[in-house]
């Protein structure tokens, strides 16, 4: 008996999410185009390039995290926490320990975030939010000085080739990098396969436990990279706390990215280049609301129902 | 008496397979139905209908003469319908009695609230009725899979309905249970119900069962007095051919030289499995028999190292070794295809994705995976195993069951495998789709692997393996050598026998 | 056997006395009434929220729109309270039941992840909150707060009133009622629970109302204490509610757990906030505590648990 129905449904799916997605993006930028003319300068975009690849960075780990079916709250809070460390230990010098240190601390924070998930079988939402409860603590009890960022550490973050900030070319070379780490590895396939189904995985020989680690290795040493750059952008680190749990409102943009951009939380579906396609809806809607002059209250707002929409509209294809 | 229940062209699709194509039959009251068919045939799927569990996608139903439309468990139960699910159908984590009040616990007050002592002495009640003794209060997930059915049975039974349909019950149940079960079968017929039994046991079907209903590939095939009719007929209408052309030949005994290759000693897990000891010679096939439930599962399992055991030891070629994992099973060469395609497969990915996922390690270089090999090795191993589809790249969820089956199969043969643990290989296949699968069994073996199954079809444990051990509650109580063994009904009425502990 | 089974229920209460009595050791502060009163007092937001979120995630889903709908509702209570004291606490309160049958709709019939759907919904609420009210402020009658907080004798009467009726009424409905009984079933298994005739979209919907409303009486009540609205004063609820909930007992894949266990963790996790500020460790310490806590209850709840499963990750 042959299938009924459309023949790849799965993968035909796939194709319509992105070609919604990117005709979503042409409308947003035309339309942001006509309305404020200003929008599509060089200057302009340029304005939000860093805080898009910053994100954007923070996201790839987070892509991967909820691939193989898990979820990643510390993301935010590891950020701020290579941020506020790297500028302590830096203290404006050009050294490169520190900055070793930092991704060191985002490996760690993965690893204890991957061992609670893997081994101890910690439900990955209540692991992630307890170390984020946790970093949260810690980063106000020990990152006392101040501090600021080296000036190498500035350069990359603020600096261009031409008229391209160097980040967005960073964001888009480790964009490429775990692309082909995903689609043409081995780890790749194990992730995708442990994120379709786990138990057809481990039966089939699949060392779950030890990849499903991995995952949130990866995801803390991005989020660490997220947090150097940060700090290289701003040149001070944040230490301001807004409530909600250590910087949370990265955490939950980096969450909102990934799944505009197409990955579902069950983990079957989805990959990393996907997410650039979220982080930029994203930010690229927030910045048209701050240019039409849209307060704060309007873009918590706008966010929310966009989410809800995008979302609704791939529920709704999931049906067909 | 009158006709109470009339399935008018009813059909119901799924991604990749009509389960039910335009069926016409009708049921009259004061009789027992049998409805037969093989797995895949449409019966549970007619049983959902039915119960308004799921929504047909052409065709009418009616009720004592009139149209009935049933959306919806409740209005299944209003209309008189009850049914005990093929699936299990309890929630663990509740109460027996809760679960046989499940949705309506509130019955019960003792001063406005719920008075959980009145609700324990109503299940109580019911349960004796019924001369079933378990415990209402224990936790529906520590029965046993005969318990549970008996629980589902008297949940369904309470209500009283004029329509009671039994899907597989007696698969897991003991002989006195049976017998009791179709003594309340009997007496509710007599009162002028109607009962819808189904059954593979075709034994349980002539003997309980005035008619029966014949499925095939979703079509209905002939509706049939018991009495007009023989097991062996009734087989051809279900499969559609004779059961020679359904089963490879097996190689005769005489002369050849058993080498016993695998060697299970002393394997013993607490409260399913207790002292087995087993050998497999290279080129068997050994089918693990008995009622279901009884450890035969947790054999395969155990041997594939998915769940840790009390005692025991293992020997390959009298070198013992050690599997307490999948990833050392498969070092080992061992195999292990569970009896849930959805716990074997991937259903969001590639036919390629899927096939590839147990040997990944042998197509790498560096980590990176090297595609031209695994489309080959793909493509060559889906064409052996005749795995029909439009491409490699198709999704697996498009398939059907009997191609599914066929990728699992593609999957582990690709690890080269030596032993290969199938737990009920063909279940919920279309013929043609089983009898690909004995034959791959077969040719398997006569490459000289070793094959160890798990069967509950009484027609399978008779015409596919060479050797089939009875479990019963964790023991093996007997061994039958197949090949060269007398004639296939008093072998069959020997393993039944050993199967519920009559001697 | 038994003491595994009475601890395995009560561990909650168990940890909750331990903290006391090592408190009140180590500082003489912690043995005054008042103290008492502070945590009665503060515990009652979150035991609030704490309800509707084990419902939810007694069903299987999650609920992060509580703090959005709690702040909007200190808003609109700063508001109208002005002009009308009883529209401006029902008004709120139909507004929390409101969104949560929105919540409950999008996620029971178009089947949007309960994540996004309430992350979206609490961004949104929070808007709403920040339009109406950029800042703090608004004014909230001194009757109302004086009902609310008084204290007679020192004893806060009111607030302790309101933490006994909630885990009465909270465990009530759950073990006692058939709503109860069909959520726990859901939780489990809802195919079974379809199956057994029970209307899985109709409860579904109803525990995100029932988490609407009781956000808004925390609402009501924080807007007391607080004697303003504030949108932003909710972000922390939703994480701090299922926290609470999971480190109370119940099972974040739904199915298992009550509301008594819940009711210790919020008092556990306020008294630690309580006890550390009166001992002078600083605040942040909180954070790390309740992190800790929350993970170390997870993990020995893990090992505990007989794995009947098979081996899976």
């Amino acid at each position: 008996m042959t299938g009924i129905g459309l023949k790849n449904r799965n993968i035909n799916k796939d194709i319509l999410q992105v070609i919604i997605l990117s005709s979503l993006l042409v409308v947003i930028i035309l339309v942001a185009g006509i309305l404020k003319p200003d929008f599509l300068t060089a200057k302009h975009l340029i304005t939000i390039a860093h805080d898009t690849s910053i994100l954007g960075i923070a996201a790839i780990g987070q892509t991967i995290v909820i691939l193989i079916g898990g979820i990643d709250l510390s993301v935010g809070a590891t950020m701020l926490m290579a941020d506020a460390v790297g500028a302590m230990l830096l203290g404006g010098q050009n050294r490169i320990i520190p900055i070793l240190i930092c991704l060191g601390l985002g490996l760690l924070i993965g690893a204890i975030n991957g061992a609670g998930v893997a081994f101890l079988r910690i439900p990955p939402f209540i692991m992630t939010l307890g170390m984020m409860a946790i970093l949260t603590g810690s980063i106000f009890i020990f990152a006392k000085t101040r501090g600021f960022a080296s000036p190498i550490l500035r350069y990359l973050s603020v600096g261009k080739v031409g008229n391209i900030p160097i980040l967005i070319i960073i964001w888009i070379f480790l964009t490429i990098m775990m692309v082909v780490i995903m689609r043409l590895t081995v780890f790749g396939r194990a992730v995708y396969a442990i994120g379709s189904n786990p138990i057809a995985s481990y039966h089939s020989g699949i060392k779950n436990k030890i990849v499903i680690f991995f995952v949130y290795v990866i995801s803390g040493i991005f989020s660490a990279i997220a947090g150097l750059f940060l700090l290289g952008y701003t040149g001070v680190p944040e230490l301001t706390y807004r409530g909600g749990g250590l910087g949370s409102d990265y955490t939950l943009s980096a969450i909102a990215a990934v799944i505009i951009g197409g990955t579902i939380f069950t983990g079957a579906r989805g990959g990393v280049e996907r997410t650039i396609f979220g982080v930029l809806v994203l930010k690229i809607l927030f910045s048209i609301l701050t240019m039409m002059g849209i307060s704060g209250s309007g873009k918590l707002i706008a966010q929310g129902l966009i989410v809800i929409v995008i979302v609704g509209t791939y529920m709704k294809l999931e049906d067909l | 008496m009158g006709e109470i229940l009339k399935i008018d062209g009813i059909s119901k699709s799924f991604p990749g397979v009509h389960a039910l194509n335009k069926v016409n039959t009708s049921f009259s009251k004061g009789e027992i139905n049998a409805l037969v068919g093989e797995n895949g045939a449409g019966k549970s799927t007619l049983v959902f209908i039915l119960m308004g569990a799921m929504k047909p996608d052409e065709g009418k139903l009616f009720i004592e003469g009139n149209e009935a439309n049933i959306i919806g468990v409740h209005k299944a139960k209003e209309y008189g319908i009850g049914a005990v699910f093929q699936e299990p159908s309890l929630i663990k984590n509740m109460s027996v009695a809760e679960n046989i009040f499940l949705g309506e616990q509130g019955r019960f007050k003792h001063r406005g609230i719920l008075s959980y002592s009145k609700l324990f002495k109503a299940a109580e009640e019911i349960l004796n009725d019924l001369k079933v003794e378990i415990d209402v209060r224990q936790l529906a997930g520590l029965l046993s899979p005969a318990q549970r059915k008996l629980i589902e049975f008297a949940k369904m039974i309470r209500y009283d309905p004029k329509v009671i349909i039994l899907d597989e019950i007696t698969a897991a149940l003991d002989y006195e249970s049976v017998a009791k079960l179709f003594e309340i079968i009997r007496n509710k017929r007599d009162e002028g119900k109607t009962v819808i039994f189904i059954s593979h046991r075709l034994k349980e079907v002539f003997d309980i069962a005035d008619t029966a209903v014949v499925l095939k590939e979703g079509k209905m095939v002939q509706k049939l007095e018991l009495k007009d009719t023989t097991e062996e007929g009734l087989i051809n209408l279900m499969m559609g051919r004779k059961l020679s052309e359904v089963f490879p030949k097996r190689i005769s005994v005489g002369g050849k030289e058993k080498k016993v290759i695998y060697s299970i000693r002393n394997l013993t897990i607490k409260g399913k499995l207790e002292n087995i000891n087993l050998d497999i010679a290279k080129g068997e096939i050994v089918a693990l028999a008995g009622l279901r439930g009884h450890g035969q599962s947790e054999l395969l399992k155990a041997v594939f190292g998915l769940v840790p055991k009390n005692s025991g030891k293992i020997f390959i070629n009298n070198k013992e070794v050690i599997v307490n994992n999948p990833v050392k099973a498969k070092m080992e060469k061992i195999a292990f295809i569970s009896n849930r395609r959805e716990d074997e497969l991937c259903f969001t990915h590639s036919i390629r994705r899927n096939i590839a996922l147990s040997s990944l390690g042998k197509r790498q270089r560096a980590g990176f995976i090297i595609q031209s090999k695994e489309k080959k090795e793909v493509s060559d191993i889906s064409l052996k195993m005749n795995v029909i589809a439009p491409s490699i790249a198709t999704e697996v969820s498009n398939l059907s069951g009997g191609n599914k089956q066929k990728v699992i199969f593609s999957k582990w043969l690709l690890t080269l495998p030596d032993l290969l643990l199938c737990d009920e290989p063909a279940e919920g296949l279309d013929v043609g789709a089983k009898s690909e699968v004995y034959h791959i069994l077969r040719r398997l073996a006569n490459e000289g692997k070793s094959i160890l199954l798990v069967l509950s079809d009484m027609i399978e444990i008779l015409n596919l393996p060479d050797r089939v051990v009875v479990l019963r509650e964790g023991k093996i109580v007997k061994e039958f050598s197949i090949i060269g063994s007398e004639d296939s009904e008093m072998l069959e009425k020997k393993i039944l026998k050993a199967s519920v502990g009559v001697t | 056997m038994k003491i595994r089974k009475i601890v395995g229920e009560w561990y909650i209460y168990i940890l909750m006395i331990m903290i006391w009595v090592i408190a009140s050791l180590i500082t003489p502060y912690f043995r005054q009434m008042s103290v008492f009163m502070t945590i009665i007092v503060f515990s009652v937001p979150l035991a609030l929220i704490a309800l509707g979120q084990n419902f939810v995630i007694l069903s299987g889903r999650l609920d992060l729109s509580v703090g959005g709908i709690l702040g909007l509702s200190t808003v609109i209570a700063s508001v109208i309270m002005k002009n009308n004291l009883f529209i401006g606490i029902l008004f709120p309160l139909l507004l929390g039941a409101v969104l949560g049958l929105i919540n409950g709709i999008a996620i029971s019939k178009f089947r949007i992840d309960s994540f996004i759907m309430t992350f979206g919904m609490m961004s949104v609420c929070q808007g709403i909150g920040l339009l109406i009210r950029d800042y703090p402020g608004g004014y909230i009658p001194s009757e109302y707060i004086n009902f609310l907080l008084k204290e007679t004798r020192h004893i806060a009467l009111t607030p302790l009133f309101i933490l006994i009726i909630v885990l009465v009424v909270g465990e009530f409905v759950l073990k006692r009622t058939n709503f109860g009984r069909a959520v726990y079933a859901i939780g489990n298994d809802d195919v079974i629970a379809h199956r057994s005739g029970i209307n899985v979209s109709l409860i579904r919907t109803a525990v995100f109302i029932i988490s609407g409303f009781t956000a808004a009486m925390a609402g009501l009540f924080l807007s007391a204490v607080m004697a303003s609205g504030d949108a932003t004063v909710g972000s922390l609820y939703p994480l701090d509610s299922i926290t609470a909930v999971v480190m109370g007992g119940t099972i974040l894949a739904g199915g298992r757990g009550d509301y008594k266990g819940t009711i210790g963790a919020v008092l556990i996790l306020t008294s630690l906030a309580r006890i550390f500020n009166l001992i002078g460790i600083n605040i942040w310490y909180t954070y790390i505590a309740k992190g800790l806590l929350l993970l170390i209850i997870v993990a020995i709840r893990m090992f505990g648990v007989k794995q009947e499963r098979e081996e899976v990750l």
